[in-house]
């Protein structure tokens, strides 16, 4: 019986790695999209969220069946509930990838802006925080998952700017407004991004070693 | 937690304990049944002892009561004291421990006497007057939840009960004689998963006014009945923590190994 629930819960963690590299893959295509100025990849884009959405609910079934059937226990309990966990943060990234092309779409209807701001390098830092919060979770590494939750400071710093940036460029030249008001929503999209990064990080920590970060959860207890 | 050098993270502090064991070893012959106990059992809470067979649970649950005292070749040395008193000295009359700390079997032992008969005998061994027992054999049977099934039937053969309502007598029979602990060596495994819950549910009563100590072979059972949980292994209390803990997030190897299944 052992063995048979040890196979349950590898075969929900590889849907969940599979889950996970689709997610990475619409984030990078939309924001290369977004950079190329080309909505050639937003079908794709669209087409992965089907995809998305499916494993979401097959990962949360597999799970609930697991825990009704088998009545896990410690570090099997912790594994599953965050699997369950980090599928819906995977499904939420997929949004954020579909705004992502939204937002996109609209600016592709007025002419480029001189600079994108900030925007590549919060999309760099976004992208390696999302890389590594899934590396986190295939290889149960604490120390990568812990440089996730500190490079998410960064990733609102960024976004602050960028806001701030865009604030100024709208007051003095109130026809980039409609263009900088759908930039501003991508740093937004970015962050969100970053954030559930954080959260897979946070769920990763929680399933190796049982301590929960999430809130200054333990600074509080201490 | 507790601060006495050697407890193991014991989620009760020596105050609140109602029974206190320190480096507690026991031998059958030359075998080590138990290798340096040392726990605190919390008053009004239900403390279970999980383990794979063998490992000694049993055995610290009968030291208890000095259940082994009758077994040949059993010797016991440490401390175990209920309330502060020591329980394992020579001048303990064990008539008197035992009536203050029970014990309920794995499978239902009435008398093969009338239902009154079983639940009166014990006050009445311990001097009780005639017109004082009906009243204890109400509050009794009540407490267990009997009262209003048997109520009628008083003088029925014990033995012609269901197995839950035996067991359910059997504890009747405990609280009859007004016990602090009681001790359950696996009470639910001779009865199906409604009975069982239900003994479960009546555990969750009992423990307001009294200190339960319960053994079992079922995880499950441990992880929803009891407040507190002890992991043993060969002899040794390896964790003891609040349940959830055990459940969640042991902190010994070998309790992680043996609540999820890889080994045991």
């Amino acid at each position: 019986m052992r063995r048979h629930f040890e196979e349950q819960i590898a075969e929900c963690n590889a849907r969940l790695a599979h889950m996970g590299a689709v997610a990475e893959r619409m984030i990078g295509k939309s924001i290369q999209c977004l950079l190329d100025r080309s909505a050639a990849g937003h079908d794709e884009v669209f087409r992965h969220e089907d995809e998305i959405n499916r494993l979401h609910i097959e990962i949360d079934e597999r799970v609930i069946s697991s825990l009704a059937l088998q009545h896990p226990v410690a570090t099997d309990l912790r594994l599953l509930v965050m699997a369950t966990k980090i599928a819906g943060e995977l499904e939420r990234i997929g949004d954020q990838a579909v705004n992502i092309c939204q937002n996109t779409a609209t600016l592709l209807q007025h002419p480029p802006a001189e600079v994108l701001t900030n925007i590549p390098e919060m999309a760099d830092l976004v992208r390696e925080m999302l890389r590594e919060s899934l590396e986190a979770f295939g290889r149960r590494d604490v120390e990568l998952a812990q440089k996730v939750l500190d490079a998410d400071d960064k990733a609102d710093d960024f976004k602050d700017q960028i806001f701030f940036q865009l604030l100024g460029n709208m007051m003095t030249d109130p026809a980039v407004i409609p263009r900088a008001l759908a930039l501003i929503l991508v740093a937004r999209n970015l962050e969100r991004v970053a954030d559930h990064a954080t959260n897979i990080a946070e769920e990763v920590i929680y399933a190796v070693q049982g301590r929960d970060v999430r809130h200054h959860h333990e600074d509080a207890e201490q | 937690m507790s601060t006495s050098a050697g407890v193991l993270d014991s989620p009760t502090t020596a105050a609140e304990s109602k029974i206190r064991v320190r480096r507690l070893d026991a031998w059958y012959r030359s075998f080590h049944a138990l290798k340096d106990i040392n726990l605190d059992i919390s008053s009004r809470a239900i403390t279970s002892m999980i383990g794979p067979s063998g490992c000694g649970k049993s055995t610290l649950l009968r030291c208890f009561n000095r259940m082994n005292d009758g077994t040949r070749g059993f010797r016991v040395e440490g401390e175990i004291r209920l309330d502060g008193s020591d329980i394992l000295g020579r001048g303990v009359e064990l008539t008197h421990l035992r009536k203050r700390v029970g014990m309920v079997f794995q499978r239902p032992n009435p008398f093969p006497l009338s239902v009154f008969e079983n639940v009166a005998y014990g006050p009445r061994v311990h001097g009780e007057s005639s017109s004082r027992l009906a009243e204890i054999v109400e509050k009794s049977l009540g407490a267990t939840g009997l009262w209003d099934d048997l109520k009628d039937r008083l003088g029925q053969n014990a033995l012609s009960l269901s197995p839950e309502q035996q067991q359910r007598l059997c504890i009747s029979r405990l609280l009859a004689v007004e016990p602090e602990v009681l001790l359950m060596d696996e009470p639910c495994s001779a009865l199906d998963p409604i009975a069982t819950a239900r003994i479960e549910e009546l555990m969750q009563e009992l423990k307001r006014d009294y200190t339960i100590i319960i053994v079992t072979h079922n995880m499950q059972q441990a992880s929803r009945a009891s407040d507190y949980c002890g992991f043993m292994w060969l002899g040794e209390l390896v964790e003891f923590a609040d349940t959830p803990i055990i459940f969640t997030k042991p902190r010994n190897p070998r309790t992680e190994g043996y609540v999820t299944g890889r080994f045991g």
